[in-house]
C-alpha cells in the first residue's frame, strides 16, 4: 500500500467524507470483483457494493490499522454474500441451483463447487490467500491468531479442496 | 503438496480479473451507500425519542412455505390478491383474516410526478393497519427512499411504529409490499373515513401522495380477558393483567413486580394453546410487542386467533430469559478499552473494546431467531447513550457475533449496558386459563 493511500484509509478513518470517497473508488474494483465471484451476476454485485459502502461508511471509525484496509472492506463484503446466499436459499431451496453465467469451462465450475462446499472462514481464507494474496501475516494479525493457526486451517482448507474434486471424480490427481 | 488446486484457483482468479466493471453504476452506488447510513443515522435518533416505544424483536427469517387449501382457495377468490401471498403466510392470524373475508381491496390510485401510487387493499383494526400497496413508474425506482408516512382518521394522525420491508423487487419500476401501522394504544375510530400519506424521495426530490379510502368491512372490536392474575415463576413475581384478541394480533399486557430480583428479558416461548394443542406464538415478522426492559410494565404480541371460536384456551410461557438486576448488564470503561461489570454465567463474551465500539461472541440463543441484544447505555451522568448501530452476524454457524457502536459524544466512562437478552433461564413453567 503506497503513502498517499495510507494517507486516504487513515483521513476516512477520522470520519472525512471526502476522503471515504476517494477510498471506496480506490477499492471498488476489487470489491466489485469479490461480490461477483460470491454472487455470480452483475445485479446483485452492484446491490453488494452498495450495502458494504454503507456498512463501511457507519463502521469505518473502528478500523485500527489502515494499511489494513482493504483486506476489511473485502471482509465485509464477504460476510455480506454470504449472509445473502444463505437468505436467498431458503428461498429456493427447491428449485434448482441458479445458473452459473459467468463460469464456462468445466474445471472451473468443478472449483466453484468445491470453494462452495467449505465452511464459510474457510471460503473467506481461501479467497484472501488465492484471490487476493494476502500475506499470511496480514491474515493472521486482522482475525488476532498466530500465523501458524493460518496455515494449518488454508491447508486443512486444502484438502477439504482436494478430497471434494477428488470425490466428484473429475479432477486426477498427480 | 496441493499444485494442482492452487493452479485451478489461480486460474480461477484470472477469470475473475477479467470480468467487466461498471464503473459508473458503482460510483453511483458509493454515493447511494453514503446517502443511505447517513438517513440511518438520522432516523434512528428520530423513531426512538418521538415514539418512545421499543419493539421488542424484530425478526425476518422464513423456515418453511405451507398452504393449506382454504388458504388458497381464499386468495385465489381475491383479485390481485397472489401478488401479497409472501407477505401473510408466515402469520397465522393474517392467513384467517384472509380466509374469513376480513382484508379489504381497495384499489384507489394517486399519480404524482410520474408516478402511480395505489393502495391495493387494507386491513385495520383497533391496534393496527397492514396497508398494500403498489407504487410504479415508467423508469426505475429502484433508487428510491421512503420519508414520511403517516395513517390519518378524520384528519387525526393514529400514532404508533410504522415498518415496512425492502425486499427484492421483481421488477425495477415496480414496487409491491405492504406498510405495517402498529398504534400505540388501541384507538377507537370516529368514521370509516382514512387518509394515507406516503411521502418518497428520489434524485433529491420529494413526492407526496395523500389517497383518502373508505372501510366497508363492519370493524371488528377487540374481545378481552381480563385476567389480573399475579404468577410466580423462581421466585419472580409477574402479572398478566389482560389479553386482549384483536383480529390483527393479540396483545398481552404484563407487568413485573419491582420487588423481583431478576430482570426479565425475553419470552422465547410465550402462546397461546386452544383445546386440542393448537398453538398461536409470537409475531415472526414484525412488531412484536411495545415496552423495552427498563419497563415495569410492557406489552406482548402473538398471532391473532380471532376468528376461531375455541372452547378452551390457555395462555402459556415456559422458556423465560432472566438475569439478577445487579448484573443484568455490561459496565464498560471506553478509555481505558476495559470490561468493569458483567454477568456472572459467561454465556456472552466481550472479545473487543474500542473507543466507542465493542465485540460480543456467543452460541446460537434460539435456533432460527436472532436477538438484539443491546439497544442503548447510559453514561456516567446517567444519560442516554445512543447506539447507532448494532449487526450480528454468524446466524446458524457455531457462534454468533454482535458489533456495537455507540454514539461516540454521548460517551462518559464508564458506560452501562443492560441486555436485552441472554441465555439464562428461570425455571417452572406458567399456565393461566383464558377461558
Amino acid at each position: 500500500m503506497d503513502v498517499e493511500d495510507l494517507e486516504i484509509a487513515s483521513k476516512a478513518i477520522q470520519g472525512e467524507e471526502q476522503s471515504f470517497i476517494q477510498l471506496m473508488q480506490l477499492h471498488k474494483k476489487v470489491l466489485y470483483r469479490t461480490a461477483f465471484a460470491f454472487l455470480k451476476n452483475e445485479h446483485d454485485a452492484i446491490e453488494a457494493f452498495q450495502e458494504v459502502t454503507f456498512r463501511a461508511y457507519l463502521k469505518i471509525h473502528t478500523v485500527k490499522e489502515p494499511q489494513y484496509m482493504k483486506t476489511w472492506l473485502i471482509r465485509i463484503m464477504m460476510n455480506y454474500c454470504q449472509d445473502h446466499l444463505k437468505k436467498k436459499k431458503r428461498y429456493i431451496s427447491n428449485e434448482l441451483l441458479q445458473e452459473m453465467g459467468f463460469y464456462t469451462d468445466n474445471t472451473n465450475l468443478e472449483m466453484e463447487e468445491a470453494i462452495a462446499s467449505l465452511s464459510r472462514a474457510e471460503q473467506q481464507l481461501i479467497f484472501l490467500k488465492y484471490f487476493q494474496d494476502t500475506k499470511i501475516k496480514e491474515i493472521a494479525e486482522i482475525e488476532n491468531i498466530p500465523e501458524g493457526t493460518v496455515k494449518s486451517r488454508l491447508h486443512k482448507a486444502l484438502k477439504s479442496l482436494r478430497n471434494f474434486l477428488t470425490e466428484k471424480g473429475d479432477v486426477d490427481h498427480v | 503438496m496441493y499444485e494442482k488446486e492452487e493452479e485451478m484457483l489461480n486460474k480461477s482468479k484470472q477469470r475473475l480479473e477479467q470480468i467487466e466493471i461498471p464503473e459508473q453504476r458503482l460510483n453511483d452506488a458509493i454515493q447511494e451507500g453514503i446517502k443511505k447510513a447517513k438517513s440511518k443515522k438520522r432516523n434512528r435518533r428520530k423513531t426512538l425519542s418521538m415514539l418512545s416505544v421499543v419493539a421488542i424483536l424484530m425478526l425476518t427469517l422464513v423456515t418453511s412455505i405451507r398452504v393449506s387449501p382454504a388458504f388458497a382457495n381464499a386468495v385465489a377468490s381475491i383479485p390481485g390478491m397472489e401478488r401479497f401471498v409472501h407477505l401473510i403466510q408466515f402469520d397465522k392470524g393474517l392467513e384467517a383474516i384472509i380466509e374469513n373475508d376480513y382484508y379489504e381491496p381497495i384499489g384507489v390510485s394517486q399519480i404524482k410526478d410520474n408516478m402511480t401510487f395505489t393502495i391495493d387493499g387494507v386491513i385495520i383494526d383497533e391496534t393496527g393497519a397492514e396497508i398494500f400497496y403498489t407504487l410504479e413508474a415508467p423508469h426505475s425506482i429502484e433508487k428510491i427512499s421512503y420519508e414520511k408516512i403517516d395513517l390519518l382518521n378524520d384528519d387525526r394522525s393514529l400514532i404508533g411504529s410504522i415498518g415496512y420491508g425492502s425486499p427484492n423487487q421483481e421488477h425495477s419500476n415496480r414496487k409491491e409490499d405492504k406498510i405495517s401501522f402498529v398504534f400505540v394504544e388501541t384507538e377507537k375510530f370516529t368514521s370509516n373515513e382514512f387518509e394515507m400519506t406516503f411521502q418518497v424521495e428520489m434524485d433529491s426530490k420529494n413526492t407526496t401522495f395523500e389517497v383518502p379510502f373508505t372501510i366497508k368491512n363492519e370493524l371488528k372490536n377487540g374481545k378481552v380477558y381480563s385476567i389480573n392474575k399475579e404468577v410466580e415463576m423462581d421466585g419472580q413475581k409477574i402479572s398478566v393483567k389482560e389479553i386482549k384478541v384483536y383480529p390483527l394480533r393479540v396483545a398481552v399486557s404484563i407487568e413485573f413486580d419491582e420487588q423481583n430480583d431478576m430482570e426479565i428479558l425475553q419470552f422465547e416461548d410465550m402462546r397461546i394453546e386452544d383445546e386440542n394443542g393448537e398453538v398461536w406464538s409470537s409475531i415472526q415478522n414484525g412488531t412484536s410487542g411495545f415496552g423495552g426492559v427498563e419497563n415495569k410494565e410492557r406489552t406482548y404480541f402473538l398471532q391473532s386467533n380471532y376468528f376461531k371460536e375455541p372452547k378452551e384456551l390457555y395462555f402459556k410461557f415456559d422458556k423465560v430469559q432472566a438475569l439478577p438486576k445487579d448484573e443484568s448488564y455490561l459496565l464498560i470503561d471506553f478509555g481505558k478499552k476495559e470490561l468493569l461489570e458483567q454477568p456472572s454465567f459467561g454465556k456472552i463474551e466481550v472479545t473487543d473494546i474500542h473507543s466507542n465500539f465493542f465485540k460480543v461472541k456467543y452460541a446460537p440463543i434460539r435456533e432460527n431467531h436472532s436477538y438484539s441484544l443491546f439497544s442503548q447505555g447510559k453514561n456516567a451522568n446517567g444519560e442516554v447513550v445512543d447506539i447507532p448501530t448494532l449487526s450480528t452476524f454468524g446466524a446458524g454457524d457455531e457462534y454468533e457475533y454482535s458489533e456495537v457502536t455507540l454514539d461516540a459524544a454521548d460517551i462518559i466512562n464508564p458506560v452501562k449496558i443492560p441486555f436485552l437478552a441472554y441465555p439464562n433461564y428461570l425455571d417452572g413453567s406458567v399456565t393461566i386459563k383464558m377461558k
